[in-house]
């Protein structure tokens, strides 16, 4: 009887470990190796705090381009959303004719023309675009200056802008957003406004 | 009864965009220009992404490949040869579907699948370059291979499966169940076959992620990516219940998914667990992210389109849904035109 089964038993193992048996051993083998390399990412500092650890709002790309040097703008010339001049982070992809701001904040960083008048230049940037429902509230800041204004359709956003002698021509505008929403079209980006063009004008006197 | 249900699906949507007028009929857009961008320069590296944190690793690579496999043959635009590609295999899986419902349910008349199948608002998906034709008939050839006892072959195709979408893992649930039914229900089976077979699912999802790791240093490069499209992970009761009390798309979205858990519950009470779990799966993953294009996520499942071939075939009076289903897809053929933003 205990050799009858003990040979049961092993006509059964042997049913078990034959060679696919080993083939799906193999690919098992493989998939461990695959976990390993799942669980230890060869990434930069940016990247994992960006897209692993999500403790960054700033994608690695943004990053990288903070430290490029930006072509400077032309005074009253009217640029596209998405012309090489200028940066937009925390902004969404750009559109045909639009870039949407897609959280609470949003920041363009510009360079504007150096010129050597001995005083300070009062520019005039003027941001031209589209506002979720028609309108928005927006604080807008430059170093320690804000402006905290409701915009509506067919209403630019204009910022002046004081370039002191020898200043850092590198300005970063940040735009806050308080009321930002979600569109209701099935569009899960918190939309606030949507930047078509941007100009800096030299500001009459 | 494939062909003329193809011919029928291309007969209607040539109809709207001749009505439309602007768009041409092969218009690539949203998921299909992400796959003509891996067809045209490959997969981005993690130094060249757009600064929104958007990359193509979101894609898998079975669908390009296809369509990168073409356009160099053909020579043809990478977008035309996307779509095409795309219409190509979807003659493909609409044959593939009819075969699968032969096989779970023989009785049923093969025109009520094709029917449903090709007059369903998500079928809009087939002719402009996404991959749901060939997850699709990757899906079906699979499980018509568990039905007809061929394990190395169902998990061959899905293991292409996986190679197409992430999600296609979820056939390793319905090939669990037919593994255990029959180590339970015949001794003398090849279990060691029957392991070897149910290993190779994964293994174009693994492909991918060596690729991954190699190319950009993450295996996981795929899901962690999801983040620049503002796709958290949470409870997908959560997102049921955002969806229930927000627009009229995320509540379109959640009764769509909620259909897609009612047929898990059919397709169970009517013993076909590993279709159900397949389809609770496909159902679960996504919405865990996220309602945001459940549509085509849970309708083009072989599982919900079978579920709904069986109440149409046991309820006679269920067939009218045909109607609004054919304007359903009318509609969307329509609103892909038009680009509006919830056929993505």
């Amino acid at each position: 009887m205990l050799g009858r089964s003990l040979c049961s038993l092993s006509y059964n193992l042997r049913q078990w470990i034959n060679r696919w048996s080993a083939l799906a051993l193999a690919l098992l083998v493989g998939y461990a190796g695959v976990v390993y390399l799942a669980a230890h990412p060869n990434v930069s500092e940016a990247y994992r705090a960006y897209y692993i650890d999500r403790s960054s709002g700033i994608s690695p790309a943004s990053l990288e381009k903070l430290k490029d040097p930006l072509p400077a703008l032309t005074l009253e010339r009217t640029y596209a959303h998405d012309a090489p001049e200028i940066m937009l982070i925390g902004w969404s992809s750009a559109e045909v004719a639009l870039t949407w701001t897609h959280s609470k904040r949003a920041q363009i960083r510009l360079f504007l023309p150096t010129e050597e008048t001995g005083s300070v230049r009062n520019l005039t940037l003027v941001l031209q675009g589209t506002y979720l429902h028609g309108q928005q509230r927006i604080i807008t800041s430059v170093g320690p200056d804000r402006i905290d204004q409701t915009y509506r359709d067919g209403e630019d956003i204009v910022i002046p802008l004081r370039l002191a002698p020898g200043a850092e021509p590198n300005v970063i505008v940040t735009l806050e957003l308080p009321d930002a929403a979600l569109p209701g079209n099935g569009d899960s980006r918190m939309l606030g406004f949507a930047l078509r063009t941007l100009r800096v004008s030299q500001t009459a006197l | 009864m494939g062909l003329i249900a193809f011919a029928v699906h291309q007969f209607l949507h040539a109809m709207v965009v001749l009505l439309h007028g602007d768009a041409p009929y092969l218009f690539c857009q949203y998921d299909c220009a992400w796959y003509v961008g891996i067809i045209n320069t490959g997969y981005m590296l993690d130094t060249n992404v757009h600064v929104s944190g958007q990359a193509n690793w979101a894609f898998f690579p079975l669908f390009p490949l296809i369509g990168g496999t073409v356009e160099w043959i053909t020579g043809i635009p990478a977008q035309v040869a996307a779509v095409l590609s795309a219409k190509v295999l979807w003659i493909l899986a609409i044959w593939a579907f009819l075969a699968f419902q032969r096989e779970y349910l023989p009785a049923s008349p093969l025109w009520i699948g094709a029917a449903f199948l090709v007059l369903n608002p998500a079928a809009i998906y087939a002719n402009n370059g996404y991959t749901e034709p060939l997850f699709l008939l990757l899906s079906c050839l699979s499980l018509t291979a568990m039905r007809q006892d061929r394990p190395v072959m169902a998990g061959a195709f899905g293991a292409l499966l996986t190679a197409t979408r992430a999600v296609g893992v979820g056939v390793g649930l319905a090939f669990a169940v037919y593994a255990l039914t029959h180590v339970i229900r015949k001794p003398d089976v090849n279990a060691g076959k029957l392991l070897f077979a149910g290993m190779l699912i994964p293994l174009g999802l693994a492909g991918y992620m060596v690729f991954l790791h190699v190319h950009v240093g993450d295996a996981l490069a795929f899901s962690h990516v999801q983040r620049a499209w503002y796709r958290e992970l949470s409870s997908p009761l959560f997102h049921l219940k955002s969806g229930l009390g927000g627009d009229t798309y995320s509540l379109i979205m959640v009764l769509t998914a909620l259909m897609g858990f009612i047929m898990v519950g059919y397709l169970a009470w009517k013993g076909e667990w590993g279709l159900a779990l397949f389809l609770l799966f496909a159902t679960a993953i996504p919405l865990s992210t996220g309602t945001s294009s459940m549509g085509r996520y849970v309708v083009m499942q072989p599982a919900f389109l079978l579920a709904v071939v069986m109440l149409m075939y046991n309820h006679r009076w269920l067939r009218v849904l045909l109607v609004p289903s054919t304007l359903g897809y009318l509609w969307m053929s329509y609103a892909w035109q038009e680009s509006l933003f919830f056929v993505i």
